[in-house]
């Protein structure tokens, strides 16, 4: 009897009941509820569509599924405001375009909070919304290429809109703005999809902390004015077309300590004025930066470029470079003031010929594409364009470390080291 | 025999002379990316192209973009340029196509020009829509792209 108590518990253990709510209408319920009130909702799955038109808290009250019926948003929330959405998980059905998280129209004041949405085509939509704040989503899209798949958040004609720690994958672009004012994105993480950030017409956008990996870009930020890039790490863009951060038609564009690691390009600014990218580090990218149609008042100082395969590349319009650091840098510093003796000039025959033509950076150290750099660093044919006066020296900045522990290792391999210092005594014993 | 011979050969030299004809090639979503704004082009239904003459093919995700790009070309360089119809999703020539513009309607870089076969399907579209403005292919030069706010 025991042994059947014991192996009942077990079974309860690894293979736990799901509960089925669907005796809970959960449309019903809303449509009860007061305006203002808290809808606490016990654990258990439940069938969605649902829409919300009142103000109202939704509250998952342990794990609460709602599930998609793959043709309409599972929750959509429309001319409403004062509206709370927590802790729940969305789990969208089949591969169409209505197979969406939540869909917001014409919405004031709405947080969404540690929701979770997975096999959905797209997380969240928002159209004319004012006021929201998102913070510790969890999106995941569906296995398909990008071109197939929705945006992970998209939000149009809307303003003050903040997101913070929401983590995206597996979608077409992480993030799609488009007509936003006042836009604050902190400690999202985007990997795996089209874009991390795809920002179009946005005014006064800050995008901080984040993290995007192994997309086709890191950030694109198309025809946006006054905008804040700080302290991002944008690493592993290696497509043909892939880059750390596009910017595109922009002014008033700050870019700063942010860490661009191991992408095809680092950074390209196209038709960009009157901005600074400063105190960034350039890592390891085939290209560090490149410059188009950029010259005009945008400055590219302080920051460090090591080990990329080109520095710096620009179009005939070049760009102003200052006291930055180069790792291919050859020169003296004989006063002993920490820069260069001599002007830093970047190797451009071969750059610009790769703005052209980006397939060309499969040549790059082509045998023959070594000597014409050569050619370029002796004869200084080309330094007209891209010149630094006052190089660096040396790096300032710290490398990013990965700080993050995984206990499940630690234990496991202490674990080991006991199991095995005890198997060495018991050997000694013997 | 000879006759035959000379005539083949005479025609693949009149070919050879004639006009070159420009075909527009298929999408690479993979690959393909906007020559003026670098965006990858994921929604095939707004993309143009211009085939250049000398063999070349650019490629663009919105027609705002492919008219920047006509404007920057010499005279001789474009062979021709395509845009996807609006209803039909086929390429057609942009010379040939007629365009509508409504601030409202979405296209990758909100531009807001779609474009059409005929000036009848543009007709009806703005019927259908309630709202939109004919342009011809000469308008599209002096038209104001930029944003739609």
């Amino acid at each position: 009897m025991k042994r059947i108590m014991v192996l009942g518990f077990l079974f309860a253990i690894f293979f736990p009941f799901e509960a089925r709510a669907d005796e809970l209408d959960l449309q019903k319920l809303i449509n009860q509820s007061l305006s203002g009130e808290e809808l606490q909702i016990p654990a258990g799955v439940y069938s969605g569509p649902i829409t919300i038109q009142k103000e109202i808290s939704l509250v998952g009250n342990g794990d609460v599924i709602i599930e998609g019926d793959g043709e309409k948003p599972i929750i959509s929330v429309t001319e409403t405001e004062n509206v709370k959405i927590q802790s729940l998980t969305l789990h969208g059905q089949g591969n169409g375009d209505g197979n969406s998280g939540i869909h917001m129209k014409d919405v004031k004041n709405i947080a969404i909070e540690e929701v979770k949405m997975t096999n959905v085509t797209s997380g969240v939509k928002a159209e004319r919304a004012r006021k929201l704040y998102l913070s510790n989503l969890t999106i995941t899209g569906l296995s398909a290429h990008f071109s197939e798949k929705g945006n992970g958040l998209s939000i149009y004609d809307s303003d003050q809109i903040e997101i913070y720690n929401t983590t995206i994958h597996d979608v077409q672009d992480g993030f799609y703005m488009e007509r936003v004012e006042q836009l604050k994105l902190v400690g999202n993480h985007v990997s795996s999809s089209r874009y991390g950030i795809h920002i179009m017409y946005v005014d006064y956008a800050r995008a901080s902390d984040n993290e995007f990996q192994e997309n086709v870009t890191g950030m694109m930020i198309m025809m946006t004015n006054n905008t804040d890039i700080v302290h991002n790490f944008i690493y592993d863009h290696q497509e043909l077309n892939g880059s750390g951060m596009i910017l595109f038609e922009g002014k008033h564009i700050n870019i700063e300590n942010n860490e661009l690691v191991s992408n095809t390009v680092g950074l390209s600014l196209q038709s960009i004025s009157d901005s600074i990218v400063k105190n960034n580090q350039f890592r390891t990218n085939q290209t560090g930066v490149t410059l188009v149609k950029s010259a005009k008042e945008t400055k590219v100082t302080n920051n460090e470029f090591s080990g990329n395969i080109v520095n710096l590349r620009s179009d005939e319009n070049g760009g102003i470079i200052h006291r930055n650091y180069y790792d291919d840098y050859q020169g003296l510093d004989m006063e002993e003031d920490g820069i260069g003796d001599t002007p830093y000039s970047a190797v451009q025959s071969f750059g610009q010929w790769m703005v052209r033509k980006p397939v060309y950076q499969y040549f790059v150290e082509a045998p023959a594409v070594v000597l014409l750099n050569e050619l370029d660093s002796q004869t200084k044919q080309t330094g007209t364009v891209l010149i630094d006066e006052e190089p660096k020296m040396s790096m300032t900045t710290q490398k990013r470390e990965d700080k993050q522990i995984n206990f499940a290792q630690l234990i496991g391999a202490l674990l080991l080291v006991l199991g095995l210092i005890g198997l060495w005594r018991k050997e000694a014993l013997i | 025999m000879k006759k035959f011979v000379a005539l083949v050969i005479t025609v693949l030299l009149l070919q050879g002379c004639g006009a070159k004809e420009f075909i527009p090639r298929e999408i690479v979503a993979e690959t393909d990316v906007c020559k003026v704004c670098n965006m990858s082009i994921v929604h095939e239904e707004y993309a143009g192209q211009v085939a250049l003459s000398n063999g070349d093919y650019e490629m663009f995700d919105d027609l705002g973009c492919l008219v920047q790009y006509v404007t920057t070309l010499n005279e001789g360089e474009k062979g021709a340029g395509f845009i996807k119809d609006a209803t039909t999703n086929e390429w057609i020539d942009v010379d040939q196509a007629t365009f509508v513009y409504h601030k409202d309607f979405w296209t990758p870089m909100s531009y807001g020009v779609l474009a059409f076969a005929t000036e009848e399907t543009a007709k009806k579209w703005i019927e259908t829509e309630g709202k939109g403005e004919m342009l011809t292919t000469e308008e599209l030069a002096t038209h104001e792209w930029g944003v739609n706010k």
